[in-house]
């Protein structure tokens, strides 16, 4: 499953819309090991095409670089698909090359829909997921519920009932 | 990991001779370098400065980066 931010979603939707009819790209990154989309990072596409995308080389190095230094991966690799439905084609199937990334699609095929989809692709092997849009991600570390100390049988801990715990079905 | 070569080609089959299967991930049989992976020398794409033919010369570093992109 991935956790997207609305305002990260529309963020990449109103991305794709500028650049249609070519391929909107680009990256959410997230400190590695967490899975979690934080910081959105659109790109060029150096092909400026309808039918492919490519993130700039040159971009894409200093993307990278910057991930390195904050000790981030690319959580998320988003691109549009403008006169398709927003599931891999065979290309992108051949070229991912991210098996711990989301590969999330947007189509822009009709103006008034929004289609947004997320996959996983290792090594040719496509595995749709559900999307789950939330006004904030969940804190980064989540509360550990710790387990209240003490009896929790069937009997409270009331002195006068504590020589019967263990029993079970005593009437 | 570093290596020795004037080339990046010759650098490449350099470490290649050490961590075999490296170089054939990046260069075709056609003796190209695969469209799907993005290498640079000094931070310099080598598609704008001779590919594989790229000189290199002692103390340069070379980066490799899967490519991003699709259809």
């Amino acid at each position: 499953m991935l956790i997207l931010e609305a305002a990260t979603l529309a963020a990449i939707i109103a991305h794709a819309r500028r650049d249609h009819p070519d391929e909107a790209c680009g990256v959410i990154a997230g400190p590695a090991g967490s899975d979690r989309a934080e910081r959105l990072i659109p790109m060029a596409n150096a092909e400026r095409s309808p039918t492919f995308y490519r993130l700039d080389a040159a971009e894409q190095l200093r993307v990278w670089r910057e991930m390195d230094d904050r000790d981030e991966v690319p959580v998320v690799i988003y691109h549009s698909h403008t006169a398709t439905e927003a599931a891999p084609s065979r290309t992108d199937i051949a070229y991912a090359s991210e098996p711990r990334a989301h590969y999330l699609l947007v189509s822009t095929r009709d103006p008034d829909v929004e289609e947004v989809r997320s996959y996983r692709i290792d090594g040719g092997a496509v595995t749709e997921e559900e999307v789950r849009v939330v006004e904030t991600l969940p804190s980064q570390q989540p509360a550990i519920q710790e387990e209240p100390h003490g009896h929790r049988g069937p009997y409270p801990d009331d002195p006068a009932q504590q020589d019967r715990r263990g029993e079970v079905g005593v009437r | 990991m570093s290596g020795d070569g004037a080339t990046l080609s010759a650098l490449l089959s350099d470490i290649d001779a050490r961590h075999p299967g490296l170089r054939d991930r990046l260069v075709t049989q056609d003796g190209a370098l695969h469209r799907f992976v993005n290498v640079y020398v000094n931070d310099e794409d080598v598609r704008f400065t001779g590919a594989l033919e790229t000189p290199v010369k002692d103390g340069d570093s070379v980066t490799i980066l899967p490519a991003v992109a699709g259809g």
